[in-house]
């Protein structure tokens, strides 16, 4: 039951992460090396999620979502299924909590990448798209990954928002801090405390991951 | 220039082939989750029952053998009963729902979700007074006037429906007033329960179901059941279920002799 508990935690903040990545980075090239207009409103309208209260997130996503949200009923008019309180629900929970993270992460590294190296390549006949894969995106490549691992720690440990748009079932939604919830509600400590030893072993392996790919590529230099 | 060609040399394949590693290696994660739940979900059949919290030591029990009995997969999220009511009006797939008193039931049957005819009085909970066991017994709601309690634990009113029935009982026995002075509110009837455990109160008016969770106090049954509004736990079907046929026969199943003394082992009593 553990074992399904954690893979289904692991599957949602997965998802999230994976989801976050693509429009993190779009965002931080429209925002740091266009600067389009109103970047300075995207900029706010990204790190918002980490200002406010997760159970905010989670109601806003609940209106947009659910039955008689704009988007819910059209998805259920053409797909004819609910996303409130399914897993995906879950996911896209830990995604809108965890992206300001990411984006943050994401934004520093892209801005850190000297101009003058994008530069030379585009004078050198590249095209934005490969001057983004070949020059840009390597060499922020550390300040990118340093950001994802940040927002998937964030999403795993999600639970305001999750708890209010996709409950707390077991086996569907319920992800572990949820889980860990519902043990210390109703006073099951030694569950609880067993599942609080799951959950800091997680988080340990996650940060020991980020610390090895660091030093990994910094050992190459 | 020089700067230039060198940070150019410096950086690019290293960091860029542990990138597309990572970065591939989320992706595939992801594929592969997605492959698993799309298999995993259609190979038995599944129910999901939304229960108000205080059933989950019957219940829990209750599901394995229901699941032993009919091969379906039962699923329980427990919940505080009207934002479980709430979860189902937004779109929860909820099959089953039973709930700690009417009032959620009344607002999804306002909303259409009750399945035509499902509806039943599961069971009834109970008021009883629970003490410290080295506490003096008392014969009648109307002792707790006596100088022998100095602190009455009760679920505050406001918050939780325990506390309101309390307040029923206590003004119909014509004691409310008397004891104002020496009585300690509780946030929820688990916390009032807590203050009778850890000697903080004397005595504490509760559910049975709760009181059944402490065996070290007593419990006294002095409580008239016609004193108070009758404390229902009604079970329905969802009206959207895809399961409906299934969900009932868990509602009847709910209802069978094994069942029903689970329930009593655990201080329910079946719904007349």
């Amino acid at each position: 039951m553990d074992i399904s508990l954690i893979l289904l935690t692991l599957q949602i903040a997965v998802v999230a992460t994976v989801i976050n990545l693509p429009i993190a980075i779009g965002l931080s090239w429209l925002i740091v090396k266009r600067r389009v207009r109103g970047s300075f409103l995207l900029d706010v309208l990204v790190s918002l999620p980490l200002a406010l209260p997760p159970v905010v997130s989670g109601y806003f996503l609940l209106l947009l979502l659910g039955r008689e949200g704009p988007l819910g009923s059209l998805i259920r008019d053409i797909l004819g299924v609910d996303i409130v309180f399914t897993w995906v629900a879950a996911a896209l929970a830990s995604a809108v909590v965890s992206f300001p993270l990411m984006a943050r992460g994401v934004m520093t590294a892209i801005e850190g990448v000297d101009e003058r190296l994008e530069r030379s390549a585009r004078s050198l006949g590249a095209g934005a798209l490969r001057v983004a894969f070949t020059i840009t995106l390597p060499l922020a490549y550390r300040g990118i990954m340093a950001g994802v691992l940040l927002g998937f720690v964030r999403a795993l440990s999600e639970f305001g928002a999750t708890i209010v748009v996709a409950g707390n079932i077991p086996g569907r939604t319920q992800t572990l801090p949820l889980a860990i919830f519902e043990k210390v509600q109703l006073g099951r400590d030694a569950d609880a405390l067993r599942l609080v030893g799951v959950s800091i072993a997680l988080a340990v392996a996650t940060i020991l991951v980020h610390n090895w790919l660091l030093s990994k590529s910094r050992t190459k230099d | 220039m020089a700067t230039l060609s060198q940070s150019a040399q410096k950086y690019p394949t290293v960091y860029w082939q542990i990138g597309q590693f990572t970065g591939f290696g989320f992706y595939l994660m992801t594929a592969l989750f997605c492959l698993v739940s799309a298999c995993g979900g259609g190979d038995s059949e599944e129910l999901l029952i939304f229960a108000a919290t205080s059933l989950t030591n019957a219940l829990t029990e209750i599901e394995a053998d229901y699941e032993e009995a009919t091969g379906v997969e039962a699923r329980i999220s427990y919940g505080g009963s009207q934002a479980l009511s709430r979860q189902i009006e937004s779109g929860a797939p909820a099959d089953v729902f039973i709930s700690a008193g009417a009032g959620p039931v009344t607002s999804l049957q306002d909303a259409g979700l009750v399945a035509e005819g499902s509806a039943l009085s599961l069971l009834v909970n109970r008021l009883v007074l629970v003490a410290r066991a080295d506490s003096r017994e008392p014969a009648s709601l109307s002792d707790l006037t006596r100088s022998d309690y100095s602190r009455i634990g009760l679920a505050d009113p406001n918050l939780a429906p325990a506390g309101a029935y309390a307040r029923e009982a206590l003004s119909h026995e014509g004691v409310w007033e008397a004891i104002q002075a020496k009585v300690v509110f509780g946030a929820d009837v688990r916390v009032t329960l807590t203050y009778v455990e850890t000697g903080n109160v004397d005595v504490a008016l509760v559910y049975a179901t709760d009181a059944m969770t402490a065996p070290d106090l007593s419990l006294f049954d002095i409580v008239p059941d016609g004193n108070y509004t009758p404390i229902v736990y009604p079970a329905v079907a969802v009206s959207e279920s895809p399961e409906l046929n299934l969900a009932k026969e868990f509602i009847e199943y709910l209802r069978s002799p094994a069942s029903v003394a689970t329930f009593r082992r655990n201080g329910f009593e079946p719904s007349p």
